[in-house]
């Protein structure tokens, strides 16, 4: 396999980057897909393989909420909301986040 | 419980849901120019979905459902199979059903647990003045005695024959609560000259004639009055598949006989023992023996189960003899899973195909390796099915060899939960075996 230049997600941070990304607001599969692409500075790509079985996991697990709407192209699309347990999760996540970033940072510096 | 139902609730509409979405998702790369990266679709709603099925039940009812197909396909491979572990699980279980018959048996009367056996003077036998003061003692609910050691000369009308009897005391049907098939057991206030049957007995010399309760029948020149038949599955007190062919009631005054009593509710073994020293040393006192001492060696030991064996003496020697017998067979399963797992292995050949489908469609190992499991279990299964239903005629042949002793011996061999219980752990252990062992590998 060719060395690709795009990092890959590491295990457990997709979750976290659809969660902050549905802080914005509702929005659907693909935006979230875009967003998190567009806020990484198109460093990161999301794929369809990972993000739908992530999202059916997280509304499974009451993380967000899924309801059915209109597309701005007028098309059904579903619209994903992050819940309060959402919320909370996140803050979670973040803080086990910043805590592993940190400490590689701390490694790899020295 | 919220996801449960939610599973339920979304059962119906989640495939549908998922293709819509994936569809939109691609629509709206195509229109914004994102180059689509080609994902296996069917791969990707697997992985969605499996968050939100009863996976491993559903799983398990199409592996299932899957494995009776393919079982179905090839018959030769599934009866030879069968044969072989149905011979494995058969022999084993029977083997087991024969050893917990005689070595864990439960006597037929109503509270097995309640009864124990007793000792006094060294002995478990002492004549019916011993046994009365120990009943009148109220230590104990009920106090019986049945003396095994004797035989009863039989005249049909034609010729004699000698018939092994068991006599016991007046009370012994009505405190024991033994089971009746047909008739009654008798009472204190019965005659002495009744007697009950053994099913076997009445079925070989009387054909099974219900109208045989009230006949006279002629025993050591006296007339009996037969009160009663015993049913089928009779298990006596001393257990190990004795089986006499009839009761009676009369005996010499000076017989001696094996001393059996019911604890009353809530009493200890410890609580019997301090009891009967009381007990014993009176009767040492009021009716002293000029051959032995009723206060030393005194035991109270359990009648039933594993309580019994644990103190039996005979126990280490006759466990040892069937746990050599149980390896032995365990042998003879252990070829034949060997023997399946080869099958296994010649069938593997052939279904490489198969397996390479699958794992091309994305299946993967665990999932893979759950099926070929649900299907070996299958398999087991059926054996053990066949070899339970072998297992019961072979233990019923080996039960109805006659030793050569002079007591008749008769196992009754009956399924229980335990040879269930037995036949299904070998079911299991068999798949393990056949998918586990070398040859089995694929």
């Amino acid at each position: 396999m060719a060395k690709s230049a795009t990092p890959t997600l590491l295990q457990g941070t997709l979750d976290l980057l659809i969660l902050h990304a549905l802080e914005r607001g509702k929005m659907h599969g693909y935006a979230i897909a875009q967003c998190i692409h567009l806020l990484s500075d198109e460093a990161l790509k999301v794929e369809e393989g990972s993000l739908y079985p992530a999202l059916y996991r997280l509304e499974l697990g009451g993380a967000i909420a899924a309801k059915w709407g209109l597309s701005e192209n007028n098309r059904k699309a579903k619209y994903y909301e992050i819940t309060k347990r959402g919320k909370k999760l996140m803050d979670e996540q973040q803080e086990i986040w910043s805590r592993l970033s940190v400490a590689v940072d701390r490694v790899l510096a020295r | 419980m919220r996801r449960l139902l939610l599973k339920f609730l979304r059962r119906r509409t989640l495939a549908e849901d998922l293709e819509t979405e994936l569809a939109f998702h691609r629509e709206m790369a195509a229109a914004n120019d994102n180059p689509i990266r080609l994902g296996n679709i069917s791969a990707i709603k697997e992985h969605a979905f499996d968050q939100w099925r009863f996976n491993f039940l559903e799983n398990l009812w199409r592996d299932f459902a899957y494995a009776v197909r393919s079982l179905f396909r090839s018959p030769g491979f599934v009866l030879s199979a069968l044969l072989s572990l149905g011979l494995g699980i058969g022999v084993n279980t029977a083997m087991f059903s024969i050893a917990t018959e005689f070595l864990l048996s439960q006597p037929s009367v109503a509270d097995a647990p309640s009864w124990v056996s007793i000792y006094l003077g060294d002995s478990n036998h002492a004549n019916q003045q011993a046994i009365d003061f120990l009943a009148q003692s109220g230590v104990f609910r009920e106090v019986v005695g049945e003396n095994w050691e004797s035989f009863s000369n039989w005249n049909d009308g034609r010729e004699t024959r000698r018939i092994f009897s068991v006599q016991t005391t007046g009370n012994y049907f009505s405190a024991l609560g033994v089971p009746v098939a047909l008739g009654r057991g008798w009472t204190s206030h019965d005659p002495a000259n009744v007697v009950v049957l053994h099913h076997r007995f009445w079925k070989k010399y009387f054909n099974g004639d219900p109208s045989v309760v009230g006949r006279l029948i002629d025993l050591d020149g006296r007339a009996y009055t037969v009160v009663g038949v015993l049913p089928e599955f009779h298990r006596t007190l001393i257990g190990y598949g004795l089986s006499p062919d009839v009761y009676l009631t009369s005996y010499l005054p000076d017989t001696l006989l094996e001393i059996y009593a019911r604890l009353k509710p809530g009493m200890s073994l410890g609580q019997a023992r301090a009891a009967l020293r009381t007990v014993a040393a009176r009767l040492d006192e009021s009716r002293p023996d000029p051959y032995k001492k009723y206060a030393s060696g005194l035991r109270v030991m359990p009648l039933a189960g594993f309580a019994r064996l644990k103190q039996e003496q005979a126990a280490t020697p006759l466990g040892l003899f069937f746990a050599v017998l149980l390896v032995l067979v365990s042998l003879v399963f252990l070829i034949a899973c060997v023997n399946v797992a080869g099958l296994l292995l010649v069938r593997a050949a052939s279904r490489r195909q198969e397996i390479a489908i699958r794992l091309s469609l994305g299946a993967s190992r665990g999932r893979l390796l759950q099926q070929l499991l649900t299907e070996s279990l299958l398999l087991s299964f059926l054996g053990a099915g066949l070899g339970f239903s072998l297992a019961q005629l072979v233990a019923k042949l080996l039960a109805a060899i006659q030793l050569p002793v002079p007591v008749p011996i008769r196992l009754q061999i009956s399924p229980d939960w335990r040879v269930v219980t037995y036949a299904a752990v070998l079911a299991i252990a068999a798949t393990f075996v056949v998918d586990c062992c070398p040859p089995g590998n694929r």
